[in-house]
C-alpha cells in the first residue's frame, strides 16, 4: 500500500543502524524540541533532521518533498491562527496586543509561537521521515522483538498485518463490486459515502478476520512459539555504532540547546505555562 | 479464560502502571526539590509524567500477559489493530480538512475539532471487546499507531507515544474492571481514559502554549468524541461483525452463543 510515507531502499550510514536504537535516538531529539517555544531552536533542529535526512541516509529530495510541503502548509495554518487567537503567555512576561474587537484579540507573541510550532512540527515530520524513509519495516518489528523485549506473537502479528495491507484495497474493490452487481449504487455526495462506509465497513473487516484466522491456524500447524526457544530468520544486531548514533543524538540536542542559551535566543526552554 | 489468570492479568498491569507511575512524580519531586535543581517543580508536568509513567508500566504488565496469549488472540488483535491503524491514518487526513473549518472560526475551532477525535480510540475499545485479554487495548492501540506512523502521519512518530497514553490508560480501565465485565460502563470509562491519554500527549508536544480554558474545552470534545466515535462505534462494530459468524471462536463470540 502506497502510504505517504515510503521505505527508500538504500545503503547509508542511516540505513545500517539497528531499528530500535535509531528509534530511541531519534525521539531523544523530538522530545527535546518539544520544550522549545522560540523559533530558532527548531529551526535548528529542522535542519539537523535536513542533514541527516540528505547527506547521512541520502535520500533523494522527491522521496520526502511532497509530504514535508503537505504538512508545513496545513499545520502552518492551523498553528499560526489558533496561537494568534489563544496564547497563554509565559508567566511574567507582557503580551503585545495587535488587534482587539470585543473578547477576540490577536497577539504578536502568538503569531511569533505559531511560527515556532510550526517548525517544531517541521522538525518532527523530517525526524520521522528519517525513520520511515531508512527502515525497513520488516527489520523494526524483528529489532522490537529482539531488542525491546516486545512480545514477539504481537510482533509476528504486526508482520501479518502489513503484509496484509495492500490486499485491503483489492478485497474493498471485490466487496464494492459485489454490492454494485446486487444493484446497490454508489452516490458521491458525502451522505451516500457515509451510507456506503457502513455497507463496507462490515464485510471488510470480516474479510479480515477470516484471513488471520487462517494464518493464526497455519502457524499453529507449524509450531509457532510451542518450544521456549526462539530463532529467527534474520537476526538484527546491535554494534557499538548504534549505540553511538544514540549518544551522538543525546549529545546534538544538548548541543543545540546549549548553543541557542550561549546566543541568547533561546526562550522558556521547557517552561510550561501553570494553570 | 480461567477466572484466576484474568485476576492475575489485572493484577500484574495495575501493579505496573501504581509502581511506575508514582515513580515517575517521586523522581521529578525529587529533582525540582534538590539544591541546586535544574527543574523546578510543576503540578502540569507531574500530571504528564505520572500519566506516561502508567502507560509504561502497563505496557511492560501487558507484555508479560501478551506471551499467555494464543497465537489466533495475538493475530487477530495485530490485524484488527492494523485495519484500524489505516483507518487512523485516513482520519489523518481528513482531520487536515477540519484544519481549514477550525482556521475559519475565530473562536473555539480547537475544541470543536476535537469533537472529531474519538476514532483514535476505536483500536482500544474494539480489540478488548472481542478479545477480552489482559493488554489487548494497548496491543491493538500501539499496532494501530505503528502502521499509521509507517504509512506517513504529519505528527510523526509521536503517534507512537500516543498510541502509549491512549492504550495505556484504557488498558488501566479494563485492569480495574477485572476483564470480567465489558459492559457499557467500561467501554465508555475506558474511551474516557483514553481521551485523557490523548489529551496529556497531545498537551505536551503541541498545545502548551494555548489558554487553560481552551485546552479545557478540548479535553470534554474529547470526552464526548470518545463516547460516540469509539465506544458506541466500537461496540456496534463489534456486535454487528459478531452477528456475521466470523466471531464464534472468540471471547465475544463465545460470550454471545453460551451467554
Amino acid at each position: 500500500m502506497e502510504g505517504l510515507l515510503n521505505y527508500y531502499a538504500a545503503d547509508s550510514f542511516i540505513h545500517r543502524l539497528n531499528p530500535t536504537l535509531k528509534l530511541a535516538g531519534i525521539m531523544a531529539l523530538m522530545v527535546a524540541v518539544t520544550m522549545a517555544f522560540d523559533p530558532w531552536t527548531p529551526l535548528a533542529f529542522f535542519l539537523l533532521g535536513l542533514f541527516m535526512l540528505k547527506v547521512l541516509a541520502r535520500v533523494p529530495v522527491r522521496q520526502f518533498i511532497r509530504p514535508l510541503l503537505l504538512f508545513v502548509v496545513l499545520g502552518a495554518l492551523g498553528f499560526i491562527s489558533a496561537n494568534a487567537f489563544f496564547y497563554t503567555p509565559l508567566p511574567g512576561r507582557p503580551v503585545t496586543i495587535l488587534w482587539q474587537a470585543g473578547g477576540v484579540r490577536i497577539i504578536l507573541e502568538g503569531i511569533r509561537v505559531g511560527i515556532s510550532l510550526t517548525l517544531r512540527m517541521l522538525a518532527i515530520v523530517t525526524l520521522s521521515i528519517l525513520f520511515v524513509s531508512t527502515t525497513d519495516p520488516t527489520d523494526f518489528v524483528l529489532s522490537l522483538i529482539q531488542q525491546a523485549r516486545f512480545p514477539f506473537r504481537l510482533g509476528y502479528g504486526i508482520l501479518v498485518a502489513y503484509r496484509f495491507l495492500p490486499l485491503w484495497r483489492t478485497e474493498l474493490e471485490i466487496i464494492r463490486a459485489a454490492h454494485r452487481i446486487r444493484g446497490a449504487g454508489e452516490r458521491p455526495t458525502l451522505r451516500g459515502r457515509w451510507e456506503q462506509l457502513q455497507r463496507y465497513a462490515v464485510p471488510l473487516l470480516a474479510s479480515a478476520i477470516r484471513k488471520s484466522e487462517r494464518v493464526a491456524i497455519a502457524m499453529d500447524s507449524k509450531a509457532f512459539g510451542a518450544l521456549p526457544q526462539r530463532t529467527y530468520y534474520r537476526d538484527v544486531h546491535v554494534r557499538p555504532m548504534d549505540w553511538a548514533f544514540l549518544a551522538g543524538c543525546v549529545l546534538a540536542a544538548a548541543a543545540i540547546v546549549w548553543g541557542m542559551a550561549q546566543l541568547g535566543l533561546l526562550e522558556g526552554y521547557g517552561v510550561v505555562p501553570e494553570a | 479464560m480461567t477466572g484466576e489468570r484474568r485476576a492475575r492479568g489485572s493484577l500484574a498491569i495495575l501493579i505496573g502502571g501504581a509502581v511506575l507511575g508514582i515513580a515517575a512524580v517521586v523522581v521529578y519531586w525529587f529533582a525540582s526539590h534538590e539544591e541546586e535543581a535544574w527543574v523546578s517543580w510543576n503540578s502540569l508536568h507531574a500530571v504528564m509524567l505520572a500519566a506516561m509513567g502508567v502507560a509504561a508500566g502497563v505496557a511492560i504488565g501487558s507484555s508479560a500477559e501478551v506471551r499467555r496469549w494464543t497465537t489466533w488472540e495475538s493475530i487477530l488483535t495485530a490485524v484488527l489493530g492494523g485495519v484500524i491503524g489505516i483507518l487512523f491514518w485516513l482520519w489523518g487526513l481528513f482531520w487536515e480538512l477540519l484544519e481549514f473549518i477550525k482556521a475559519g472560526i475565530p473562536g473555539y475551532g480547537y475544541a470543536v475539532r476535537d469533537l472529531f477525535y474519538g476514532l483514535w480510540f476505536l483500536a482500544a475499545i474494539m480489540v478488548p471487546y472481542i478479545v477480552r485479554r489482559p493488554g489487548a487495548a494497548l496491543s491493538a492501540e500501539m499496532v494501530g499507531a505503528i502502521i499509521s506512523s509507517l504509512l506517513g502521519q504529519q505528527w510523526g512518530l509521536t503517534v507512537l507515544i500516543s498510541g502509549l497514553a491512549q492504550g495505556g490508560l484504557a488498558e488501566v480501565v479494563f485492569a480495574l474492571r477485572g476483564y470480567k465485565h465489558y459492559d457499557w460502563l467500561t467501554l465508555m470509562a475506558a474511551s474516557a481514559g483514553a481521551a485523557l491519554g490523548s489529551w496529556i500527549v497531545d498537551y505536551a508536544f503541541w498545545y502548551n502554549t494555548l489558554r487553560v480554558d481552551i485546552v479545557i474545552l478540548m479535553l470534554i470534545a474529547r470526552f464526548i468524541s470518545a463516547a460516540v466515535l469509539s465506544g458506541w462505534l466500537g461496540k456496534a462494530l463489534s456486535d454487528a461483525l459478531a452477528a456475521t459468524g466470523v466471531l464464534d471462536n472468540t471471547a465475544l463470540g463465545r460470550a454471545r452463543i453460551g451467554g
